[in-house]
């Protein structure tokens, strides 16, 4: 299958993610209960679901197991900046309730204009000024409560 | 209809027909990024005003899209990136002003074509859907799968992976038809199930954001001609216009069919219509043609763009990740689209079917003109100012439906997702029609099954049912044969 000297493309690791993906997907829902008289009852779309997926998954690896997959997107870049990102929106909900919901937004979009190479102060004068816009409008426009 | 002309009806409409124009010309931003960010807005406006806005931002940022691909062979939206290259030649030769005038009248014949086309038959099609049940349902979401999976342009079988991805996140939660809950790993709030909505602002917003970061793109720095002329935007492309009346009838129609699909919508119409003019034109010196095939691009767009919402209104199913958007839209306003809206709501529907021309006839020329002129200021907004208001507009967005920050981790999770997804060829549009369809291929499928205790032969029986199944065969024959993409096409980038 596989010529000396191999290594995986990209697709083939997304192939290897989804057959992965998929035979989770089978073992959990096939813990769920049937119906009676022996028919399938909710674990039967995920069942199939997950089949499916296991499938696809292996029908990914073996059509790019060997030929370029002519994917343009390079995978190197700033890694640690996406961390930083998702690290923002994952502190986002306990700095709302440390300092409420404007001051939170007001520093995590200063944190995010940062990331995007705003300089420092520029940054924070972006994130007071969106979140004072963003605010005004849903809070005072739409009356949504923030 | 009467709020269609009320003030904030007309606002709806001028401020939609702005946001959109804004929108599509910088590149990047996609009309359905523009309806997505949107939907925290709409979800706090009346219906009759929200979805003629929907309208206008989509028609006029499908066409906006073509302002990048003037000025920098850029493409602002997917839609616009089958027939760029042409756009950026043209404008060089003939001025930006009469290209992007081909661009604007092209699509605003394509758009009425693509009216009339929904006025006329969407209620054909309600008088036939008024006989459907629970089978033919089945049946529907299954061609609207199939169909989705073939007209993505890439990769079937990535296709095909997105399109499982989505349906998987639709079991998450309760299930529909037996009240079991599934995939919430002991978290309460997952027990709801995931929210499409907030799931598509970190499919379409924030995934943006990731990428950026990632790799930071830098603004163009192109200066558009100073050409001012409205004989060059409006004159001489009518003239083209009437000299390839029967090309732009053709574009729009093939526009119509694609739309008309489940999943497929404006992108795929605008690829296959510009495709059949460069294949026709090989040859002959495609720089000769690049009106031709810019007028096929362009009108084959925006009439995708109004029959995308035939199958959205008239049987609940979206034609395009707009439409998906406005269904959940109607979901979330407990409006139940299909053949009873057409009885329940005939004064929405008649606003819809006016805002569709309205946004073509007036709209979208006026809006061409001035951001092809507006261009110019926003091209030079920095990238990063624009996604750090992105960020904001998605954490509200996401946090507002609920008002659950648990909600802002789903969206942050799903930009992940499709950041990754579009790293590695996958379609994003899939994955939103999976979580569309996929309740109701279940709900349906399960409610069939049960009715006939499990007596699959049920399935087909009906006539209906029957050349609903025929056409989802001739959809995965036709799409294995004439693409021959199900396991030999390399990857493409698609949303």
């Amino acid at each position: 299958m596989f010529k000396s000297g191999w290594r995986p493309n990209r697709s083939f690791i997304y192939g290897l993610a989804f057959s992965a993906l998929g035979v989770f997907t089978f073992v959990v829902s096939n813990a769920f209960p049937g119906l009676p008289e022996g028919h399938p009852g909710p674990g039967l779309f995920p069942l199939i679901m997950g089949a499916c997926m296991s499938l696809i998954g292996l029908a990914l690896m073996v059509q790019y197991r060997s030929q370029d997959d002519g994917n343009k997107h390079s995978m190197v870049g700033d890694w640690i900046s996406i961390g930083i990102l998702l690290l923002i929106l994952i502190v986002f909900p306990w700095l709302r309730n440390l300092a409420g919901f404007p001051i939170a937004l007001a520093i995590s979009i200063s944190g995010v204009a940062m990331l995007l190479k705003i300089l420092h102060w520029k940054a924070i004068i972006v994130g007071t000024s969106t979140t004072l816009v963003v605010f005004l409008l849903f809070n005072k426009l739409l009356q949504v409560p923030l | 209809m009467s709020d269609l002309f009320s003030v904030q009806g007309i606002l709806a409409l001028l401020l939609g027909g702005l946001y959109g124009s804004i929108f599509g010309a910088i590149p990047g931003l996609t009309a359905t990024l523009a309806v997505a960010l949107f939907i925290p807005i709409a979800f706090f406006l009346d219906p009759s005003v929200a979805l003629p806005a929907i309208i206008a931002i989509s028609s006029v940022a499908i066409f906006a899209g073509d302002v990048g691909s003037t000025v920098a062979k850029i493409p602002g939206t997917p839609a616009s990136a089958a027939y760029f290259g042409q756009l950026f030649r043209l404008s060089r030769k003939e001025g930006p002003l009469y290209s992007l005038g081909i661009s604007a009248i092209g699509s605003a014949i394509g758009g009425v074509i693509g009216a009339l086309l929904l006025i006329l038959t969407a209620s054909l099609i309600v008088m036939v859907a008024r006989q459907f049940s629970s089978f033919e349902y089945f049946w529907i979401a299954v061609l609207g799968l199939m169909a989705g999976v073939f007209a993505s342009g890439g990769s079937a079988l990535k296709s095909f992976a997105s399109l499982l991805l989505g349906l998987l996140f639709a079991t998450v939660g309760v299930d529909p038809t037996l009240g079991f809950p599934r995939f919430h790993f002991g978290n309460a709030q997952l027990m709801g199930g995931l929210n499409y909505i907030v799931a598509m602002i970190g499919l379409f917003g924030f995934s943006e954001v990731l990428g950026h970061v990632f790799r930071p793109e830098k603004n163009f720095e192109a200066e558009l001609e100073a050409e001012r002329s409205a004989r060059a935007f409006f004159m001489r492309p009518m003239l083209l216009i009437l000299q390839k009346k029967w090309l732009v009838i053709r574009s729009s129609l093939v526009g119509v069919m694609v739309g008309f699909l489940p999943g497929a919508g404006a992108d795929i119409g605008s690829w296959v219509s510009s495709s059949i003019e460069k294949i026709k034109s090989k040859g002959k010196g495609d720089a000769e043609h690049d009106d031709e095939i810019i007028l096929a691009g362009t009108s084959s767009n925006n009439a995708a763009v109004a029959s995308a919402w035939i199958p959205a209104l008239s049987l609940g199913l979206p034609g395009d990740t707009i439409t998906a958007i406005v269904l959940g839209i109607f979901m979330m306003k407990g409006i139940s689209p299909g053949p009873l809206l057409f009885d329940q709501q005939p004064e929405l529907i008649t606003s819809l079917y006016l805002t569709f021309i309205i946004s073509n006839v007036i709209l979208l020329p006026c809006f061409g003109y001035l951001s092809a002129l507006m261009a110019k200021k926003l091209i030079k907004t920095p990238m990063p100012l624009l996604l750090s208001v992105v960020t904001a507009l998605c954490i509200v967005g996401a946090y507002a439906i609920n008002n659950d920050v648990f909600d802002v981790w789903i969206m942050a999770g799903m930009g992940l997702l499709a950041f990754l997804l579009k790293r590695g060829g996958f379609p994003l549009a899939q994955v939103v029609l999976g979580m569309v369809l996929g309740p109701i291929l279940e709900q349906n499928f399960m409610v069939s099954a049960i009715k006939s205790r499990w007596d699959m032969s049920s399935f087909f029986d009906r006539p209906v049912a029957l050349i609903l199944m025929a056409a989802t065969i001739l959809i995965i024959y036709l799409g294995v044969k004439y693409s021959g993409k199900m396991f030999k096409q390399p990857d493409t980038e698609i949303d």
